[in-house]
């Protein structure tokens, strides 16, 4: 690791040079333990998908083997879970991303009113744990099955049982929480953007609808694809709320903590290096594209 | 929302008039979304708080305040837990992350980029697969304790880890770490590095340094890191569940123990409303404490 | 409908430790339950939900069309509950194709089958199904796998679809005489027995050994091992029934002292979960393999079927608990007709041998001993399959609790897992 010089460094006694090369030695290597920390448990799962375990449960090593690898499916109802959590991760991102980047537009570029109630909106799924999301939302659907409270007007109307737990309650859900998430990336992109390029449009004679697409957009674009990558990545992890609200359909991590309960397979540690190595890819990737981009400007 | 006369007015001007109506028809899809299945599944939530019989019978609303008073004072320990747990991760986060943050933000010169993409690749892989990597790692016959047991023999052979607060506070301090670091190192790479050469100018030393310049400079991120490891923590319940026992029961584990396996919703109901409550209070007094309301809005 | 069995791996054969005694405890058996032992048949004073009085007739007398089995049948079973043998077996890989019995089905009806160890306890899975079939919305299952209590509360509200017994004429003329008669369906009009089975103490012999632990023979000695290493069960039934025997207390729900004997468990359990006792559903497998778990309550089949060697189960010296787990096709199943024929399927003798051959539990069908003897000479006389007569007369049944009871024992359960 390479060092900037040292940050605090002119008083010549011996205090000041201990103090100097704590900080010039103990916290970079405190750092690198960190990370090690931080890395562990990823390291330990690519090299157990590896392992020649023997009977149902992936624990002790005992020898290397491409077995789990040459096989990546093979448990009943693995294919499916990848599937529904891979559907419901798109769709929802897709739907998150249009509805929270509408509202990250109208936030900062009109005045109106209740501001203050609709930054507090976005804000309170966010500040919310999980499970009271996940609770609440269970209790949505129950109640709803069993036509019992004050029910949001509209959704009676539905068909009976269409609300009823499993795919849709969990589409549901995850474009619920994925929208703050948006609309915050999306904020943060649009706080740094200048009007002017839009009244420079509109000048030369575009219409709103055009200067949108034509500048606007393209603009936001990169704010957009990463609030995009992050409702992806919350709605393909996470397990806490779609426990709630998945009755008997499988994504993938709760097809994981159901099978861990009486098997460990080496091909839950496949699909989980897959992705790692596919994101640590992906983001590789973009970063040498830009770098690339930044020097050839 | 849009009347009669918009649709018989020309192409250009309905487009100017949609413009006009921009801000409300921006927002009414998200917010619409956000207040059917956040706000309105809360309120119902609510409703459940205060509602008396069981599944079996059917819940009505009859102002009952059981709930409340059975989640106040039956789970002392869970309570209890919840908070020491909390307490003591994000802590020990905090001790970890902050010196973490300050070396990527002030010595990771070249390295800077690699580094902070070390510290969230672990969000690259699922979080029930790192805590699994957990459970095989501090195993009564994992590759530390089996070491330690039967090549060393410095410690006996019934001596566990897994399913001990430790084990559970370890997984809590682990899973959450990334995001204290983040928001530190956001904080800590806004400050001029000039800042700093300037206290140690003025023959302030590290410590002073540090406590008077660099700290309290900090403190937007150390709010933020501190909130966004507390918030999630407190409503754990899975490392509690995974790597811990019976007598490590966070409040999570009560909430989700009673919405899906006993069905005892109302008391659930208010368990969840007590927690999201005493967490929003609880942010509260900690934005005044540390002067930053101004930094959260 | 029956094909003929696969071949068996040879390596089956070494799961036969368990093996033991006599023959003659398959007869024994069969007579101690069809003279109706007091365990077996629980006491009138005991509420036991009955059916609702206006039975759905099953079986039209007018001839119906045949209908034919739509698919995928959704199956819900407990963990550690059918065939896998070849890959599975050795590897633990459970491959689609790799349970003989669900193979042959699927070849013999046509139709997928999506099964799937979806049941951790009844609590558990109860607590999932019920907000559905109050809603009277389908539960996504078209068989589901649940124990007496359960099966009987769930029939009782009208929440199982009845059986078409002209469709399951196996299961009619194979069910084991001593499980029919049940007073919660008396006919077996919504449920047929999958297995029955015991839940006694399991241990590893080499783990307990080299860890110069005594082999517990009674749950006295299961409660002295050190807390941290041993499991109890998450289905409270079983646990709090050997905790009252173990206290040499009536495991009898209709004992008037119940309420007080519960609270006399539960305080015996307590500061053992102060220690660290854990409580598991069939997750102890995983822990007796990890070594995390040295002795546990455990089921009789498991350790058996899905252990490692060395997995032991034993009869405690004060008795064991016995129970059935049933098959019911729950209210608003898609594919009834293609349960109704999964039904019919595994009361064929040669195919329940099949399945008994691997999952080591208490066999509901007649003539599958004589078909196990074929299949693996010697499973006949394995007295977890077929329990000799000490063992049968050991039986507690805890099923059917009063509403009193039950409650507290929630109760305490709870507080004892810190839920």
């Amino acid at each position: 690791m390479t060092a900037v010089a040292p940050t605090v460094a002119r008083s010549g006694n011996v205090a000041g040079r201990v103090s100097r090369s704590v900080s010039h030695y103990a916290l970079p290597v405190f750092t690198v333990i960190a990370i090690a920390y931080l890395l562990i448990p990823i390291v330990v799962m690519i090299i157990f998908s590896f392992n020649d375990y023997q009977g149902k449960f992936n624990f002790i090593w005992s020898g290397f083997t491409l077995k789990a690898w040459e096989d990546p499916l093979a448990w009943p109802g693995l294919p499916d879970a990848l599937r529904i959590s891979l559907t419901v991760a798109a769709l929802s991102t897709v739907v998150a991303t249009i509805l929270g980047t509408m509202i990250g537009l109208a936030i900062t570029r009109y005045r109106f009113r209740g501001r203050g109630v609709i930054n507090g909106l976005i804000f309170l799924p966010m500040a919310s744990p999980e499970i009271v999301l996940g609770a609440s939302l269970l209790t949505l659907f129950i109640n709803i099955g069993l036509k019992n409270g004050v029910l949001p007007p509209g959704l009676t109307l539905l068909p009976k049982g269409s609300l009823a737990l499993g795919f849709t309650t969990i589409l549901i859900a995850h474009i619920m929480f994925n929208i703050s998430y948006v609309v915050v990336t999306v904020k943060a992109r649009l706080a740094g953007f200048d009007r002017r390029l839009e009244e420079a449009a509109m000048d030369l004679g575009a219409n709103e609808w055009t200067t949108f697409w034509r500048v606007t957009f393209p603009l936001i674009f990169p704010g957009v694809m990463a609030a995009a990558l992050l409702a992806f990545s919350l709605s393909i992890d996470d397990f806490v709320i779609t426990n709630f609200v998945s009755g008997t359909t499988n994504t993938f991590p709760i097809w994981v903590y159901g099978v861990i309960r009486n098997a460990l397979p080496a091909q839950i540690n496949v699909i989980g290096s897959v992705v790692f190595l596919a994101a640590v890819g992906f983001v590789a990737a973009t970063t040498l594209r830009s770098g690339r981009a930044i020097r050839t400007h | 929302m849009t009347t009669a006369s918009v649709a018989a007015t020309p192409p250009g001007a309905w487009r100017r008039r949609l413009f006009a109506l921009g801000p409300y028809l921006l927002l009414a899809p998200g917010l619409l979304w956000l207040v059917y299945f956040f706000i309105w599944p809360a309120v119902q939530m609510f409703l459940m708080s205060i509602s008396s019989g069981t599944l079996d019978t059917g819940f009505r609303v009859t102002g009952t305040l059981k709930p409340y008073t059975d989640a106040l004072t039956k789970f002392s320990t869970q309570w209890g837990n919840s908070l020491l747990y909390g307490a003591i991760s994000t802590s020990l986060d905090f001790l970890i992350g902050f010196p973490v943050a300050y070396t990527i933000a002030f010595r990771g010169g070249r390295y800077k980029n690699l580094l902070l993409f070390l510290v969230i690749a672990p969000f690259f892989t699922s979080f029930l697969i790192r805590t699994i990597s957990w459970q095989i790692l501090l195993g009564d016959e994992g590759p530390v304790l089996a070491f330690l047991k039967h090549t060393i023999g410095v410690i006996p052979v019934d001596f566990s880890i897994l399913y001990s607060p430790v084990a559970v506070i370890a997984g809590l301090t682990y899973n959450f770490l990334p995001f204290m670091i983040l928001p530190l190192y956001v904080a800590l790479e806004k400050i001029d590095i000039r800042t700093l050469e300037a206290a140690g100018d003025l023959y302030a030393n590290a410590w002073q340094t540090f406590r008077r310049v660099t700290f309290p400079l900090a403190l937007p991120g150390v709010f933020a890191g501190t909130i966004l490891t507390f918030i999630p923590t407190m409503g754990d319940y899975v490392n509690a569940e995974l790597l811990g026992s019976p007598k490590t029961r966070m409040i999570g584990n009560v909430i989700q123990g009673r919405f899906l396996q006993s069905t005892d919703y109302p008391t659930a109901s208010a368990l969840s409303f007590v927690l999201m409550a005493g967490i929003l209070i609880a942010v509260l007094i900690y934005a005044r404490a540390l002067g930053t309301e101004q930094l959260t809005g | 409908m029956a094909t003929e069995p696969q071949r068996f791996n040879p390596d089956l054969t070494r799961r036969r430790f368990l093996q033991g005694t006599a023959f003659a405890g398959v007869a024994a058996f069969l007579a101690a339950c069809t003279s109706g032992a007091p365990e077996s048949n629980p006491p009138a004073s005991i509420s036991i939900p009955t059916p609702p009085p206006a039975t759905p007739t099953p079986a039209p007398a007018s001839p119906t069309p045949v209908p034919s089995p739509t698919g995928p049948l959704k199956f819900a079973n407990w963990p550690a509950y059918i065939d896998l043998t070849g890959k599975a077996y050795d590897t633990g890989e459970y491959t689609k194709g790799s349970s003989p019995t669900i193979e042959q089905f699927k070849k013999a009806i046509g139709v997928d089958v999506d099964y799937v160890e979806a049941i951790e306890d009844n609590k558990t899975f109860y607590a999932k199904i019920q907000p559905q079939l109050q809603a009277g919305t389908p539960t996504g299952w078209d068989l589901i796998v649940i124990t007496d209590w359960l099966a009987a509360k769930v029939i009782s509200k009208g929440w199982a679809e009845a059986i078409d017994h002209g469709n399951v004429p196996n299961a009619v003329n194979n069910l084991q005489d001593s499980l029919k008669n049940q007073v919660w369906d008396k006919n077996n009009d919504f449920h047929f027995p999958w297995q029955s089975g015991m839940t006694g103490i399991g241990f590893n012999t080499k783990v307990l050994a080299s860890a110069k632990i005594a082999e517990p023979k009674s749950l006295k000695d299961l409660y002295a091992i050190q807390s941290s290493k041993v499991s109890f069960l998450t289905e409270s039934r079983d646990t709090f029934g050997l905790g009252l025997l173990k206290l040499g207390k009536s495991a009898d729900p209709s004992s008037p002292t119940i309420l007080d004997d519960l609270q006399a468990v539960h305080d015996d359990i307590k500061p053992l979960v102060e220690k660290g006792l854990i409580f598991a559903d069939n997750s102890y497998l995983k822990n007796f393999a990890a070594k995390k778990t040295w002795a546990a309550m455990v089921w009789s089949g498991d350790l058996a079927s899905s252990g490692t060697e060395g997995d032991t189960f034993k009869v405690p010296e004060e008795g064991v608990m016995i129970w059935t787990d049933n098959m019911v096709i729950p209210k608003g199943a898609v594919n009834k007709y293609t349960a109704e024929l999964m039904i019919n399927f595994v009361y064929d003798p040669k195919i329940a041998a099949q399945i008994e051959d691997y999952v080591y539990y208490v066999c509901p069908v007649k003539g599958a001993d004589v078909e196990i003897k074929k299949l693996d000479p010697g499973a006949e006389s394995n007295p977890l399959i077929f329990p000799t007569a000490d063992i049968v007369a050991k039986y507690h049944n805890f099923q059917f609790l009063t509403d009193d009871a039950e409650a507290k024992l929630d109760e305490l359960y709870l507080d004892l897992t810190g839920g």
